[in-house]
């Protein structure tokens, strides 16, 4: 069992530093490239999510990040203090794209849907925080 | 932010380079945005250099797809390696783009 946390600011730059992290943890653990690969994008499409929409964009937000690794799967959980995250009932993996029609948003979800084996969204009403628990399975 | 542009005939070749996350992919779109206003309306992006790519790194593609046909323009994706590739089938936008093993077979098919 092992788990590291980050405090960053909600900066794009932020995306690069928070997947360098992962990537050191993954290998720390010994976890193959193949899978750490697809963990970071899930991880990036999250904070991208959190930076880009929860806090549109602003610099100044806080995100606080928690690896947990334990023998059978290694977890990432995101908290932010942005505006409440509402996740759809079903992640589609068919998005209907239309060029012309094609609005920002949706791809990253249905990445993360993908490359992780669950995705947990919470909101706690009092201390104005979503929380999100993604979980890849190793065994 | 300046790109790695290089011109064969009509056609722009952009090479794009290392992690496209938000804050290269925003910095990326924006200079291809001011490549087409400036009048180049075929444009092909070698890969070869991308080594991860998130939904904010396809938006590049898209919004310059969405800009050229506007004007009647192309774009072609070349050296796309399997990790990218992937990227594009997870979210079902692989046929949406031509796709290309090598910039030559690409610019071939500008012809």
């Amino acid at each position: 069992m092992d788990k590291e946390e980050l405090n960053v600011k909600s900066e794009t730059s932020t995306v690069s530093y928070v997947i360098g992290e992962l990537e050191r943890f993954c290998v720390k653990h010994k976890i193959e490239s193949d899978i750490t690969e697809n963990i970071a994008i899930a991880c990036d499409e999250a904070v991208t999510n959190i930076i880009m929409h929860g806090y549109e964009g602003k610099d100044n937000g806080d995100i606080h990040v928690v690896f947990h690794f334990d023998e059978s799967s290694l977890t990432i959980e995101l908290n932010d203090w942005g505006h409440q995250f509402h996740p759809p009932s079903e992640i589609s993996k068919k998005p209907k794209f239309k060029l012309d029609q094609w609005e920002v948003g949706g791809f990253g979800l249905i990445l993360m849907n993908e490359f992780m084996d669950e995705l947990r969204f919470s909101h706690d009403e009092k201390q104005k925080r979503n929380n999100l628990i993604m979980k890849k399975y190793l065994e | 932010m300046e790109l790695k542009t290089r011109k064969d005939d009509k056609v722009t070749i952009i090479e794009l380079e290392g992690r496209l996350d938000v804050h290269l992919s925003l910095e990326i779109e924006q200079a291809v945005n001011d490549i087409i206003d400036k009048g180049e309306k075929y444009l092909l992006f070698d890969l070869k250099g991308v080594q991860y790519l998130s939904s904010s790194g396809l938006r590049i593609f898209i919004a310059a797809m969405r800009k050229l046909k506007s004007i009647d323009g192309a774009l072609k994706l070349a050296n796309m390696s399997d990790s990218v590739k992937k990227i594009f089938k997870v979210v079902e936008l692989i046929d949406l783009f031509e796709i290309y093993d090598s910039v030559e077979d690409a610019l071939a098919m500008f012809k």
